[in-house]
């Protein structure tokens, strides 16, 4: 009778244990809490930039170390968001790891596609305690709208990116160059631009035919000032967005992205600053209105372009020596300001489908991403790590465009960059003394974009009322009042 | 011998059902219904026939069929003339090898529409396009061709390269066949070759002329992957089919509902050429059985 009481209270007693998991719920190692997934193959899918080339890079490492095999497959950016939403839809469960643009997250939510973290968080047996979110990243608000929806967690960042300019530090120093803008406008050439009205000059100012001079040489093609993203495309959209919320307009008045706000995309700033967009097509390559931002990137390692407002995550690519020819001549900034300095929020986050059989060990695999070996190889790979810790690394902190990316997310300062420094690497001074109109001081306005289901057409809509009006199909004030009113039908009902 | 045919073909019968029919029925069933992921209000209620009574007031989906037509009815009469005249010149070609040249000149048709859309793409690029930068230079074209109204015009002109010898062969092949017999009583009868061509040539291959037609027409009137890789519907909707359009609705907006509703409409414009059509080619076959039984045994009617 005892031996039964003892046993009956052992088997008790142990199941209490594991169903508060006292006792075996603790982190130990990566190689030991993920023992019970050895042998389970992973397979993620993600945009094929850099970054996550980077993260196939040191995927191994994970591999070793848990027995776990991760695939990854690559394609293009609206490939991506096609090939997913399928597999969502379908319930195929082919992915067990998905990173999906920010933009998503709503209709991937709201679907009920995908799972929420916190369970996986606060399961002791699956979170390593170097996890931890609070602090942990280099902008609270950055996190907030690119993995939670609705106040709860649904991805973890794979990085923070945003739009910011590109230019030739090379010719906009150059003395003759400097002596000839102020001959011309009356007063220094800035370098970089820092206004929109200092953008269009430089944009002006070096849009050159063949044979004349640049920088002491005669050009052997024709040269331009800028190259702005016009195609219909989702380039577009993002490309033109950094214009309007530099002219201080929007697309919905929002506070994050989530928000259903009142839509404002035919407001005077909006007009302004699609016509102000438009201008820059006379000083642009005359392919441009075919441009994404594969053909602005192009133009720019191709050596035709003197400045740009691109992903700070593709510039890897420009600094390449071996697939630019403007190599160590670039330098960094951001948007210019018109109204506000901004600079729009962006990411690629990892979400957990539902549907995949696999959930804890792709857990395991999205947690160790965002440990030190993976962010740090993503780094290397021409990355925007989201992890505040990543930048303390030194050799990190010298990647010549790291500092203005991450001053534009963060609002810290790793270096600063005089005119007639011999590199790129730092934040332009003048760029960071530059007071920002809508605040009065000199902070970063950090701008979200709508993340709600709706938001797929709502882009649509923005992207093809743009791309009209810069093809001069419809005039910009017939095209944003054309994109209002469908933007507003389409949300009404 | 009934049961044993029968054995044969209900495979292939029941594997043309999966793949052909029930994604249809599934296809007509969704469009019945408000099923869209990237709306909050969607329920996947039945909705009767609201998909189908929005797109035919659809300004969008109206204006596609517009640009589908534009392109579907210059793009098949120049590839039926051009194909025809290079038929007729093959066939009565007597220089030994020229026929030998046929499988060069199939090669646009063999490639795949993606790599021809990618190709025009490359061509027309205004900064090292092989035509793209001279039609600049020469101020025919003010930015780029697949930037400007010439859009449209240019993916007609691809498809017509992409085209063309695939009617030439089909046409050359009837050519070939056609018997000798007429043609030398016509000789001797002494009719012109303009005369030859009009009562013997043309009545002759008229069939697989129609054939043709109504081949290349369901085809273009799909046209997607060529355009959708040279302008993606674009600029602004110049060069949005009504297949781009469709391809937007469906997994670009993810309004599965009403995707459905547009391409069963699309559908039915389809099936709609293909009556006309086929109604055309009956017609022609009826007459000409008509003609055999009237003339064939000393014009009495059986």
């Amino acid at each position: 009778m005892k031996k039964r009481i003892l046993i009956v209270s052992v088997i008790l007693l142990a199941s209490v244990c594991l169903f508060f998991n006292f006792g075996f719920a603790q982190w130990t190692s990566l190689e030991e809490n993920s023992k019970p997934f050895s042998g389970v193959t992973l397979r993620l899918i993600g945009e094929s930039l850099p970054p996550l080339e980077g993260l196939e890079k040191v995927k191994n490492i994970f591999e070793e170390k848990t027995g776990i095999k991760v695939i990854i497959e690559m394609y293009g950016h609206e490939e991506v968001i096609e090939k997913t939403t399928a597999d969502f839809i379908g319930n195929t469960g082919i992915y067990d790891v998905v990173l999906n643009p920010h933009r998503e997250i709503g209709k991937i939510v709201l679907n009920k596609w995908v799972l929420p973290l916190e369970g996986f968080y606060n399961n002791e047996d699956l979170r390593d305690p170097e996890l931890n979110f609070e602090g942990m990243f280099i902008n609270k608000q950055w996190f907030n709208e690119t993995c939670t929806y609705n106040d709860v967690i649904y991805a973890l960042p794979f990085h923070f990116i945003s739009m910011y300019m590109w230019y030739r530090y090379d010719l906009f120093e150059h003395p003759q160059e400097r002596a000839n803008f102020k001959e011309k406008y009356g007063y220094e050439l800035p370098s970089p631009p820092i206004t929109m009205e200092d953008y269009l000059n430089t944009a002006e100012f070096f849009t050159r035919k063949k044979g004349e001079e640049l920088a002491g040489e005669a050009l052997k093609e024709d040269f331009y000032g800028t190259a702005i993203q016009a195609a219909r495309h989702v380039a577009t959209w993002y490309g033109w967005l950094n214009f309007l919320y530099s002219f201080g307009g929007r697309e919905l008045l929002i506070d994050k992205g989530s928000d259903y706000g009142k839509v404002v995309v035919n407001s005077p700033e909006a007009i302004e600053s699609l016509e102000y967009y438009k201008k820059l097509l006379q000083y642009s390559p005359p392919g441009c209105l075919t441009y994404t931002w594969d053909e602005t990137q192009a133009s720019q390692q191709q050596s035709f372009v003197a400045q740009a407002i691109q992903w700070d995550d593709a510039t890897y690519a420009v600094e390449d020596p071996e697939q630019s020819l403007v190599a160590g001549k670039m330098a960094f900034s951001g948007t210019p300001i018109k109204e506000v300095k901004m600079t729009q929020i962006e990411g690629w986050s990892m979400f957990i489908p539902r549907s995949s059989k696999k959930q804890e060990a792709s857990w395991l695999f999205m947690q160790w991403c965002m440990g030190e070996d993976s962010q740090i190889a993503q780094m290397l790979n021409g990355g925007e790590s989201s992890v505040r810790k990543t930048y303390d690394n030194e050799q990190i902190k010298n990647i010549i465009y790291v500092p203005t990316a991450f001053y534009l997310k963060s609002g810290e300062l790793l270096k600063t960059r005089k005119v007639g420094d011999k590199t790129g690497l730092g934040v332009p001074e003048t760029f960071v003394n530059a007071i920002n109109p809508l605040t009065g001081d000199t902070t970063v306005s950090i701008i979200p974009k709508p993340t709600f289901p709706e938001q797929e057409w709502v882009v649509e809509k923005i992207e093809l009322a743009v791309n009209s009006a810069l093809t001069g199909e419809k005039t910009v004030k017939e095209a944003l009042d054309w994109c209002q009113k469908e933007i507003e039908k389409q949300l009404v009902k | 011998m009934k049961t044993r045919v029968t054995n044969w073909i209900a495979p292939t019968m029941i594997i043309l059902f999966i793949v052909s029919l029930v994604p249809f029925f599934i296809a007509l069933n969704y469009s019945f219904r408000d099923i869209s992921y990237t709306s909050s209000g969607s329920t996947g209620q039945w909705i009767g026939l609201d998909n189908y009574r929005e797109a035919l007031f659809d300004p969008d989906f109206l204006h596609s069929l517009g640009i589908t037509f534009k392109f579907m009815i210059p793009a098949v009469l120049i590839e039926l003339i051009l194909g025809f005249l290079g038929a007729m010149l093959f066939a009565k070609s007597n220089i030994e090898g020229v026929k030998k040249l046929i499988p060069i000149i199939i090669i646009p048709t063999i490639i795949a529409p993606v790599v021809v859309g990618l190709i025009g793409n490359l061509a027309l690029n205004s900064e090292y396009g092989v035509l793209g930068v001279y039609l600049h230079k020469m101020g025919l074209v003010k930015t780029s061709v697949l930037g400007s109204s010439l859009a449209l015009p240019a993916i007609t002109l691809l498809d017509i390269w992409e085209w063309t010898p695939f009617v030439m062969v089909i046409l050359l092949a009837g050519l070939l066949s056609l018997p000798k017999d007429p043609y030398e009583a016509a000789a001797v009868d002494g009719a012109t070759p303009w005369q030859t061509f009009t009562n013997i040539t043309f009545p002759m291959i008229k069939p697989l002329f129609v054939i043709v037609v109504l081949l290349r027409s369901i085809e273009a009137f799909k046209i997607f992957d060529t355009a959708w890789i040279m302008t993606r519907g674009g600029p602004g909707q110049s060069t949005e089919t009504s297949n781009i359009y469709a391809y937007r609705l469906n997994f670009m907006h993810w309004r599965i509902g009403y995707g459905a509703a547009v391409v069963i409409l699309l559908y039915i414009v389809s099936w709609l050429l293909c009556v006309v059509f086929f109604r055309y080619l009956n017609r022609e076959q009826i007459k000409k059985e008509r003609e055999v039984i009237f003339y064939g045994d000393g014009g009495k009617e059986n």
